[in-house]
């Protein structure tokens, strides 16, 4: 993928997510260096993965535990989760609000591309198949609050054919 | 005074939740209609009642552009005020939900005082 065109998606996610868990989750949280790896097994318990097509081809994958999903997702509402549908559906809706955001930064830079409703997995260690992306790298954001990794974000695309 | 009854459509049910919260929140007084996308509101939406329409843009079965237009067409229904949510943010986005309908546009992650902003001024103009 174009090395501009990437670091600017990594950015864009890094504010967005940075603005939304601020914003709704009424907490802190900072980026730790990116890396990348092989494989698209879920790191997590909870992950949403939201499509991209358009000028960029790929997924944005945002992975946590339950128990923090749980957290977040009891913070945003204010309130007791009531079922375990609320866990998922709530990270469902962090998933949407991250890449929604990130996109509009992205589109005032000129990369413009559409975004999918979130498709949720339970299981850490699901495999995500993109076969369109076979040999593709995942780069992996890790986010932390308290000295604690909480959950990562992932960017799996290319530049469209 | 009478409990607004405004229609909430997102495929979210924790978003649904959110904004009902948030109204309260900041004062007002709902009696919420919950549907999950656009085809499901069209089932609930009785032009006697709803006072107002909140809507997501991205959602499966029928998007809230699509919904915003079929709500427009009807005669029954086509004053009823809208507000689009949704993380759709660009200026092209704005200017399509505008002319397709949207009365006013607010962007997720919202506060309740912007949601609060927003609803006072497209319920005045209504």
């Amino acid at each position: 993928m174009n090395e501009r065109l990437f670091q600017n998606i990594i950015q864009a996610l890094i504010h967005s997510a940075h603005d939304v868990f601020q914003t709704m989750i009424f907490m802190d949280i900072q980026p730790k260096e990116p890396f990348d790896r092989k494989g698209l097994d879920c790191l997590s318990d909870i992950t949403g993965v939201i499509s991209l097509t358009g000028s960029v081809v790929g997924s944005i994958i945002l992975s946590m535990d339950t128990q923090f999903a749980r957290k977040a997702v009891s913070n945003m509402l204010g309130d007791q989760i009531e079922s375990e549908q609320e866990v998922v559906d709530g990270v469902g809706e962090i998933t949407n609000m991250v890449v929604g955001m990130a996109k509009t930064e992205l589109a005032n830079l000129s990369c413009d591309f559409e975004i999918s409703v979130p498709v949720m997995i339970v299981g850490k260690g699901s495999t995500i198949k993109h076969l369109s992306l076979e040999g593709s790298s995942l780069t992996t954001i890790p986010f932390m609050a308290d000295g604690q990794t909480i959950f990562h974000l992932e960017l799996y695309a290319k530049d469209a054919p | 005074m009478a409990a607004l009854k405004v229609l909430i459509v997102d495929d979210s049910l924790v978003m649904r939740k959110l904004i009902v919260k948030s109204l309260k929140e900041v004062g007002f007084e709902v009696d919420p209609i919950e549907a999950s996308d656009g085809k499901d509101a069209l089932r609930k939406l009785d032009p006697k009642t709803v006072n107002l329409i909140i809507s997501d843009w991205n959602m499966p079965q029928m998007d809230g552009l699509s919904f915003v237009k079929k709500v427009r067409e009807n005669k029954d229904t086509k004053r009823i005020p809208i507000i689009m949510l949704t993380t759709e943010g660009s200026m092209a986005k704005f200017e399509e939900a505008l002319n397709s309908g949207v009365d006013d546009y607010i962007t997720k992650p919202f506060t309740p005082d912007k949601l609060k902003k927003k609803l006072e001024k497209v319920m005045g103009k209504s």
